[in-house]
């Protein structure tokens, strides 16, 4: 009987160890309005900064229900880091967070905390921000700096990997 | 025997675990999106009021065969701004006559500087050149870059006239100006 009890924790505990499963979800691409790069007399450069037109929100919700009923305040930190496509060393990415999301299944106050103001972005994962259970759409704001006519006419490309841990 | 395959059952499962507790992780992935656009601009400092005076003054001696030329202070400086498109090597700026007639007997030339100050790919003097009706280079090589906005900054325009044929010059008269607009161009090589 023993022997059958201990079994079945064994069996169980993938799912338990599952339950602590935290998702992060991201809502649209990142656009930099090109028609805002402004050379107001021959002889400059291109203005110092841009800032992304549009937020982007990102969601942490929990995909299993076993969890979010059991420990609905799990703690939990994001990281972010880039992963270059076509990119130029000198270009600055930077972001921060520009609100505090809303719980979805409640009309509580999300508990969210760091992260509110501009960093860089680099290609190592870097602390962003922490929070405690669901907290859906978190608008984040982007800044790039860096660029120059010195570059040429270019597109270029990113990835930005976000990872939740649990805290 | 049923204790050796529980052994391997237990220890297959906690093998397993780290793999399964893995799940605690999970990413979120965004592409990042930018654009630098062409640039292609030039213009001419000081903005107003940079007329350049030329003047051929009559010798000090009858029978003297050289004219004294006065040559206008060369106080203009041309500034650009260049992103050229990847397929596109370089650019030049032109120079030529607009409006008006250079007189006869009389060429105008124009030479532009070596950079001052700038960054990226900036141009290179063609040296002295005639200015016509048809554009002529006067810098040439100009990649990415930007020499910087006003006095001082890009290259210093001189201008400077030469008799060619004393036949043809012709006195204007006291007090009356031949007046000639120069246009510069940035064009795609």
């Amino acid at each position: 009987m023993k022997i059958i009890l201990f079994k079945m924790l064994i069996l169980l505990l993938p799912f338990i160890a599952q339950g602590q499963q935290l998702v992060v979800q991201i809502d649209s691409e990142i656009n930099f309005d090109s028609s805002s790069l402004i050379i107001s007399e021959a002889g400059e450069d291109f203005t110092a900064s841009v800032e992304s037109y549009a937020p982007v929100y990102v969601s942490v919700l929990s995909d299993n229900q076993l969890d979010k009923k059991i420990n609905p305040g799990h703690s939990w930190r994001i990281f972010i880091h880039m992963q270059e496509i076509d990119w130029n060393d000198d270009l600055r990415l930077e972001v921060k967070r520009t609100g505090t999301g809303s719980k979805p299944d409640s009309n509580g106050k999300p508990q969210i905390s760091n992260g509110e103001n501009y960093q860089l972005i680099q290609s190592t994962p870097g602390y962003f921000f922490n929070g405690k259970g669901e907290i859906a759409q978190i608008p984040l704001g982007f800044r790039i700096s860096g660029f120059s006519v010195t570059m040429g006419a270019k597109n270029f490309e990113s990835s930005l990997i976000f990872t939740v841990y649990d805290d | 025997m049923k204790h050796i395959l529980q052994k391997y059952y237990f220890g297959l499962l906690l093998l397993c675990l780290p793999f399964i507790s893995m799940g605690q992780l999970e990413n979120g992935k965004v592409s990042v999106l930018f654009s630098l656009p062409e640039v292609a601009l030039v213009d001419i400092e000081p903005g107003n009021n940079n007329p350049v005076n030329l003047t051929l003054l009559p010798p000090s001696e009858s029978g003297n065969s050289s004219i004294i030329e006065k040559s206008a202070d060369a106080s203009l400086w041309i500034n650009y701004s260049s992103a050229l498109p990847a397929h596109q090597n370089s650019r030049s700026i032109t120079a030529e006559v607009a409006q008006g007639q250079i007189p006869s007997g009389v060429k105008l030339f124009l030479e532009a500087s070596a950079i001052s100050g700038g960054k990226g790919q900036c141009g290179i003097s063609n040296g002295k050149t005639e200015i016509s009706t048809q554009p002529r280079p006067i810098i040439s090589e100009i990649g990415n870059c930007s020499t910087g906005d006003g006095m001082n900054k890009g290259h210093q325009i001189s201008y400077s006239i030469e008799i060619t044929d004393y036949p043809q010059l012709k006195s204007t008269g006291n007090g009356v100006e031949t007046n000639v607009l120069i246009v510069y161009t940035l064009t795609d090589n």
